[in-house]
């Protein structure tokens, strides 16, 4: 057997874990071979003087003093960990407040725009003064008798929508569509059904209609 | 009070009473001490690590549940902190020369103090480069060897305790030994 391989596992075979195989290997061989003895002890002597390095303790007077520094760290702890609680807390409450306060102020604003106007949480025309005015012709008469009072010079009455789409409805080509297809558009707020020779740019509640006696 | 069992210290500290815990630390100071100077091999960082320990030990007491001795519990808590140490530590750049003076002031007083500083340089030459030799092995090195040879734990005991296979253990014990048998030949020839 050749000194490396058992050289090699003399550290192992200090230290007592050698499976049986190679136990017996490098023990015949230690039997026979004396640099491998000389390794061997040479590792022996190694571990027990690693083994006996002495321990250096602090002075007397620092050593004595151990629980003392122990319990100013402890009270050092306990004092951190208290006030982080509490700023744990003071934070906890001002972000609770500053919740409360900022639903409470949402909540307001809501209900301010749903009964005086403007923004509105259910989806609707964004519809100005003029165009409520035509949802309540709709309301209170047929669609035929809106459009035979816009094109009645009888009645003395008008309609010029200041958009795209108002040039088309005075135009002749109105009456390219049935009155219930302008209706349905109308209501439904989609034009494009419409087919307008030149598509309107803005939707309906963009137009603003103003009448004309 | 020696004749006291440990969980009754350890029953007082967690229904409020600090200074049970000075008991605990008074018997157990010397043996944790003497485990951190092994990883830390400088009294001052031993001691700041024993204290580390400690403290450690006294924010977790609660939840010590009492199946395995308090020293046993603690003695975890000791090997983690010190690993963690060596984990640490493997990141600092040392001072060389810190350890080359002796911990009293009689290196300041060179007239009355030459034959004993002289003696503390020799009697420390060896400490000092077993040691730096220590130091020189790669943490898990460290570690194991450590556990090893100054805690006389078993191959599988420090495999769990380093959360390594047995095998691995062997490994690195093996090149620890091998590396300080290279750095320490001039004092076991």
């Amino acid at each position: 057997m050749k000194c490396g391989w058992i050289e090699n596992l003399i550290p192992q075979y200090c230290e007592d874990i050698l499976d049986e195989y190679q136990l017996n290997l490098v023990t015949q061989h230690l039997e026979n071979c004396e640099d491998c003895g000389l390794e061997l002890d040479a590792v022996d002597r190694l571990l027990s003087l690693v083994e006996n390095v002495e321990i250096e303790y602090p002075p007397q007077a620092e050593w004595n003093s151990f629980w003392v520094d122990l319990r100013c760290k402890i009270a050092r702890t306990q004092v951190d960990q208290r006030s982080s609680l509490l700023n744990l807390n003071w934070y906890h409450g001002v972000i609770w407040k500053f919740a409360g306060i900022g639903c409470v102020m949402l909540l307001t604003v809501l209900l301010c725009s749903q009964f005086l106007g403007g923004f509105s949480l259910m989806p609707s025309y964004r519809a100005t003064e003029d165009f409520q005015a035509v949802n309540r012709f709709f309301d209170e008469m047929s669609v035929v008798q809106i459009l035979e009072q816009i094109n009645s010079e009888e009645q003395g009455i008008g309609f010029v929508w200041e958009s795209d789409l108002v040039l088309h409805l005075e135009s002749e080509e109105l009456y390219n569509f049935s009155p219930d297809t302008i209706a349905e558009s109308i209501y439904l707020n989609d034009l494009s059904d419409l087919d307008f020779p030149t598509y309107p740019s803005g939707s309906l509640d963009n137009a603003v209609l103003t009448s004309m006696k | 009070m020696k004749d006291i069992p440990d969980s009754v210290f350890v029953q007082k500290v967690i229904s409020g009473d600090t200074e049970a815990f000075g008991e605990l630390v008074l018997r157990y100071q010397k043996r944790i001490y003497e485990l951190a100077y092994r990883f830390a091999r400088h009294p001052e960082e031993a001691y700041d690590l024993s204290q580390e320990i400690f403290l450690k030990a006294f924010n977790a007491l609660e939840r010590f549940r009492g199946s395995s001795g308090f020293y046993t519990w603690l003695y975890k808590i000791a090997q983690n902190t010190c690993i963690d140490y060596t984990r640490r530590k493997s990141t600092w750049v040392e001072l060389p020369f810190i350890n080359d003076f002796p911990s009293d002031d009689s290196w300041l007083h060179p007239s009355t103090a030459y034959s004993s500083t002289t003696k503390f340089l020799e009697n420390q030459e060896l400490n000092n480069e077993i040691n730096s030799a220590i130091d020189q092995l790669s943490p898990r090195q460290k570690q194991v060897f450590i556990l090893r040879h100054y805690e006389g734990l078993a191959l599988r005991d420090i495999a769990d305790a380093l959360d390594l296979k047995v095998g691995s253990v062997k490994a690195h014990l093996f090149n620890a030994i091998r590396k300080l048998r290279a750095r320490l030949t001039p004092y076991v020839q």
